[in-house]
């Protein structure tokens, strides 16, 4: 059984040869690693015959010195790492941050669905039946509490005792 | 000898490489062939300036476009 990575320098040409077994990291983290050092490496990928992946690795600027190109290399290989974790963590918290997405994507327009409003059809925009628009300054002002009518001239006039045309319903003498 | 690269088919698309040469084609008159399992790239008079590295250009190009893919 062959090694799960091994890491190949060659100084002469410059380049750091990383091989991976297939089974040990899926694609997408080859790709996610290989990815952020393209800033500052030549990356290829490559395949062997055998299926295990060929990570070939020539920084861009620099001394092509075994120092170099091992730190590059090791370089790769904590990306290498940090990828499977990411993605490992990703994978075990998909269905709660998709749940969490949903519910901020769900409350945030919620308020703005159509079919939340109640449905009030002859009411016009400039509509105003519950004073909403009348300014604070006009809804106080002095002239407008002079202007509005009081209680008792709104208040229609309930039948009373003295509305009874005089008569008292005490029968006389039993007054004290 | 003109600079060349090969691309494993597996590990690279046929878009991305097409949009590699797209954006290369004012570098060199650029060639791909489909080889077995790899397109094999060749650029033939590339401009000076960037002959030793072309390439190498082509290939993290590439490779950008199909992770930027894999990501969609």
């Amino acid at each position: 059984m062959g090694d799960l990575e091994t890491v190949k320098i060659d100084v002469e040409q410059g380049v750091a040869v990383l091989s991976l077994d297939k089974g040990l990291y899926p694609l997408d983290v080859v790709y996610g690693a290989a990815y952020v050092l393209i800033d500052r490496a030549y990356v290829l990928l490559d395949r062997a015959p055998d299926g295990r992946f060929l990570i070939r690795l020539q920084v861009k600027e620099g001394p092509l010195d075994t120092k170099t190109l091992t730190a590059l290399a090791g370089e790769m290989q904590n990306e290498l790492l940090s990828q499977a974790l990411r993605r490992k963590i990703t994978k075990a918290n998909k269905q709660l941050l998709e749940t969490i997405v949903t519910r901020a994507i769900g409350g945030a327009t919620g308020a703005l669905t159509p079919g939340v409003f109640p449905e009030e059809d002859d009411l016009d925009f400039l509509d105003d039946p519950l004073g909403i628009a009348v300014p604070w300054e006009e809804r106080f002002s002095k002239d407008a509490k002079k202007d509005k009518p009081t209680d008792a001239e709104t208040t229609p006039e309930l039948a009373g005792p003295g509305d009874s045309g005089g008569f008292s319903p005490t029968k006389k003498g039993s007054e004290p | 000898m003109n600079p060349t690269v090969r691309l494993h088919r597996k590990l690279y698309s046929k878009t991305a490489i097409d949009a590699a040469k797209a954006a290369f084609e004012h570098l060199a008159d650029i060639s791909v062939v489909r080889d077995t399992d790899w397109y094999k790239v060749e650029f033939v008079d590339p401009d000076p300036d960037v002959q030793e590295v072309i390439a190498h250009e082509f290939a993290n190009f590439a490779l950008a476009e199909v992770v930027e893919s894999v990501k969609k």
